[in-house]
C-alpha cells in the first residue's frame, strides 16, 4: 500500500513520496518538495524511498511544520530567478517570520534538530537566526533565564572568565 | 601579491565616517577598500599559495574552495547520533543542541555578544571560540560608549588602536582550531602596525581561513594601486569604486565580465590596467567614456573574445590569440606590443589589422600611429615557401625590434618587407634572443643588408651567457657565440 502510494503521481508531474514521522504520521509530498531536504534528496537519488521514508527522529507535529515549510518553498530552488515567483517573495517572508516567531523554545529547538537532521539549509538558517535574535542584546543573566541555562561556575571561575573576556562586557 | 597604497590622509576631521553598523563580513562594498601601509609581501605571497585559488575582493578577500560534500557527509552521521540521544530527554533545552548547531547560532551574533556567552556555563565557555566568522572593527571590539569619545584626539586614537590590537590578539588566542570562514579586520592601521597584521595573517594561514578581508582605511578610500593574484574577485552590489586607484593589475583572478566592467567603469583615476590569465573574462569594456586608462596590458586571457577600447590608450600590450580590437574612440597608440599565439595570425595582424585600425577609426586625420614595432619571433615553424607579402607602406614606423630571430625564410621575408616598406624607419634591431634554434649562417644577414637602403639594421650578437644554460649551446657553432662583453640593452 505504501509502495503503491509512493509510486503515485499528481498533475504537473513529480513522483510522490511518503514521509513517516516518529509517531507514525504519514505525509505525502512530491519529490520536488521533499528534495529540499538534502537527506531525502540523496535517498531519492539512491532509489530508497519506495516504501516511504521513516524519520524516527522527527515527531509528527514537527514534521507537519517542516512539510508546510517545504510546500511553501517548493519551486524556490527550481524557479530561481523566475519573475513569476517574485510576487510571492513577500508572502514567503511573512510565512517564515510567522512560522518561527510563534514557536515555544522547545518546539523551536526540535525544529532546528529536524532541519539539521533532514539537512534543509534554509530552514536551519532561519531557525538558528531566530535563536540568535533571541540571544542578541541580552545580558548573560537574561540569556540564562531565557534558555534555562544553569550557571555551574563557582563565583571565582566566573570572575576569571569575565576577566579574560572583559572587553566583551564594556558597553 | 603586491599591495601599494597612497599617502596617508592628513586630516580626518570633516570627513563623514561610514556607518559602522552596516555590512556583513563577507564584505559589502565599502569594506572592500584596501588601504595598507606596507604589508609584508612575502607573507601575502605565502598566503596566496597556501590558500589556493580564489581570493576575493579588492579588500583582499581570500576564499578557498572546500569539499562540501565530504563535510556534509560526516556531519550527517554526527547529527544522526546527536538526535537519537536527544529523544530520550523529556524537555529539550538550547544547550542540548549539538555543538555544531550552537556554533552556527553563535556565529550569527556579533563578536562581542558571542564572547559574552562564555560566562553562561561550563558547557558554553568555549563554544564561542569556534565561531566561523571573526569580524574585527570598531564597534565589534571597542565600546561605543567609552572609546568613541577618544576618536577626536590623536592620543585617544592611539589608545583605541592599541586596545583594538590587544583585543584582536586576545580573541585569536582563544579561537581554537580550524573552521574560520571569514576573518575581517576593518580598522585604520598604518605602516607601524605591519607586525600585527603579519601576525594576524599567520593566524589566517594556520587556521586555514577561507575568506580574509583587510580594510585598513575603512573611512576613506585612498588606494592608488592594487595587484591581486590568484583570487576570486566579486564586487559587492553597492561597489562605489576606488576614486584614487591609478594602477590595477589582476593576475590569475576569477572575475566576471560584468564585475570587470563595473570595476573599470567606477575607477575614474585608472591609468594602468593589467589583466593576466583571467580565464573567466570573455569581453573587456567600460561603460564610462570618461575613464581613460592610458596603458592596457592583456596577457593570456584565453576566453577573451573582445576588447572594447572606449578609452584613449597610448600603450597596449597584448598576448594571446588574435581577437578583434574595436576602438570606438580616438586611438592614439604610440606603443603597441602584440604577442599573438601563432605566427600566421601575428603576420596577418601586422599586415591587415593595424593599418585597418588606423583607417577605420580615423579616416580623416593624419595620425602618428605606430612608432615602435617589436617582433618576438619565438615560433618554431617548419620552413616553407614564403608567401609573397603585399606591398604596404608603414609610413610612421620608426623603430623595429625583433627577437627570437634565427633566420628562417619567413622571418627574413617579413623583415625584408618591413625594411623596404617603412619609409621613416630609423632603426631595426635584430636580437636572436631568446635563442630557440640554431641561427642560420651569415648569408641571411647579407640577404637583409641588400634591402637595408636606409642603413638601419643592427644585429645583436649572442653572448655566451645567453645560451650556456640551454641545450642548444651544445649544438651551436662556436662562431655564433661571443665571449662576454659590455651588454647592450634595448628598451
Amino acid at each position: 500500500m505504501a509502495a503503491a502510494a509512493a509510486e503515485a503521481t499528481i498533475d504537473g508531474g513529480g513522483k510522490m513520496i511518503i514521509l513517516i514521522s516518529a509517531d507514525g504520521k504519514r505525509f505525502e509530498v512530491t519529490e520536488a518538495v521533499a528534495s529540499q531536504s538534502q537527506l531525502i534528496s540523496n535517498m531519492i537519488e539512491d532509489d530508497c524511498t519506495e516504501n516511504g521514508v521513516r524519520l524516527p527522529n522527527v515527531d509528527g507535529d514537527i514534521l507537519t511544520m517542516v512539510v508546510d515549510y517545504c510546500n511553501m518553498h517548493a519551486g524556490d530552488a527550481a524557479a530561481d530567478g523566475d519573475t513569476t515567483k517574485a510576487s510571492s517573495t513577500e508572502e514567503l517572508k511573512k510565512f517564515d517570520a510567522e512560522l518561527v516567531q510563534a514557536l515555544e523554545n522547545p518546539v523551536l529547538f526540535k525544529l532546528i534538530l529536524a532541519a539539521n537532521f533532514l539537512n534543509i539549509k534554509s530552514l536551519l538558517d532561519m531557525t538558528c537566526q531566530r535563536v540568535a535574535d533571541m540571544m542578541s542584546g541580552k545580558t548573560p543573566e537574561q540569556m540564562r533565564e531565557t534558555f534555562s541555562i544553569e550557571n555551574d561556575f563557582t563565583p571565582e571561575e566566573e570572575a576569571a572568565i569575565r576577566q579574560e573576556n572583559a572587553w566583551a562586557f564594556d558597553d | 601579491m603586491t599591495l601599494e597604497s597612497g599617502s596617508r590622509r592628513s586630516g580626518r576631521h570633516g570627513r563623514r565616517r561610514r556607518r559602522e553598523g552596516e555590512s556583513s563580513p563577507a564584505g559589502r562594498g565599502a569594506d572592500r577598500r584596501l588601504k595598507t601601509g606596507r604589508l609584508h609581501l612575502h607573507l601575502l605571497l605565502l598566503l596566496a599559495r597556501f590558500l589556493h585559488p580564489t581570493i576575493s575582493s579588492s579588500g583582499v578577500c581570500l576564499r578557498v574552495s572546500s569539499n562540501r560534500m565530504a563535510e556534509g557527509k560526516s556531519e550527517k552521521f554526527k547529527q544522526l547520533n546527536g538526535v537519537m540521544v536527544e529523544r530520550k530527554r523529556p524537555r529539550i533545552h538550547l544547550g542540548d543542541l549539538h555543538t555544531d548547531i550552537l556554533n552556527r547560532i553563535i556565529s550569527l551574533l556579533p563578536l562581542k555578544e558571542a564572547a559574552r556567552t562564555s560566562v553562561l556555563s561550563n558547557h558554553w565557555k568555549n563554544i564561542w571560540c569556534s565561531r566561523e566568522s571573526l569580524v574585527f572593527r570598531f564597534y565589534t571590539v571597542l565600546s561605543m560608549h567609552h572609546h568613541i569619545k577618544r576618536c577626536w584626539t590623536s592620543n585617544g586614537q592611539r589608545l583605541n588602536k592599541e586596545l583594538f590590537i590587544e583585543r584582536v590578539d586576545s580573541v585569536l588566542k582563544q579561537r581554537s582550531g580550524l573552521g574560520v570562514q571569514t576573518m575581517a579586520i576593518l580598522y585604520e592601521l598604518e605602516n607601524e602596525d605591519a607586525d600585527h597584521i603579519d601576525r594576524w595573517l599567520n593566524f589566517v594561514i594556520a587556521s586555514k581561513t577561507k575568506q580574509l578581508i583587510l580594510d585598513l582605511d575603512p573611512y576613506y578610500p585612498k588606494l592608488q594601486a592594487l595587484k591581486l593574484t590568484s583570487v576570486s574577485l566579486k564586487l559587492p552590489a553597492n561597489f562605489m569604486g576606488f576614486r584614487n586607484l591609478q594602477k590595477l593589475k589582476l593576475d590569475c583572478t576569477d572575475i566576471s565580465d560584468d564585475d570587470m566592467q563595473t570595476l573599470v567603469s567606477n575607477c575614474n583615476a585608472l591609468n594602468f590596467l593589467g589583466i593576466l590569465y583571467c580565464g573567466m573574462l570573455t569581453r573587456l569594456q567600460t561603460s564610462q567614456p570618461l575613464n581613460q586608462p592610458k596603458h592596457l596590458q592583456v596577457e593570456n586571457c584565453t576566453m577573451l573574445q573582445d576588447i572594447q577600447l572606449n578609452f584613449g590608450l597610448t600603450k597596449l600590450e597584448y598576448e594571446g590569440p588574435l581577437i578583434p580590437l574595436a576602438p570606438p574612440g580616438p586611438l592614439l597608440m604610440t606603443n603597441v606590443m602584440m604577442k599573438l599565439s601563432d605566427i600566421d595570425s601575428a603576420i596577418e595582424y601586422i599586415f591587415t589589422k593595424l593599418p585597418k585600425l588606423k583607417r577605420a577609426t580615423l579616416p580623416e586625420k593624419t595620425v602618428k600611429f605606430m612608432y615602435h614595432l617589436r617582433l618576438e619571433l619565438t615560433f618554431c615553424v617548419q620552413p616553407r615557401e614564403a608567401d609573397i607579402l603585399p606591398n604596404h607602406a608603414h609610413s610612421n614606423l620608426k623603430f623595429a625590434y625583433v627577437t627570437g630571430f634565427y633566420g628562417v625564410k619567413d622571418q627574413l621575408e617579413l623583415l625584408r618587407h618591413i625594411l623596404i616598406n617603412s619609409v621613416t624607419l630609423d632603426a631595426m634591431k635584430i636580437d636572436p634572443r631568446p635563442v630557440v634554434a640554431v641561427p642560420h649562417g651569415t648569408s641571411c644577414m647579407e640577404y637583409l643588408s641588400k634591402s637595408d637602403h636606409r642603413n638601419v639594421l643592427d644585429v645583436h650578437e649572442i653572448l655566451l651567457e645567453d645560451v650556456q644554460k640551454r641545450e642548444i649551446y651544445a649544438i651551436m657553432k662556436d662562431r655564433w657565440v661571443q665571449e662576454p662583453k659590455a651588454m647592450v640593452s634595448y628598451f
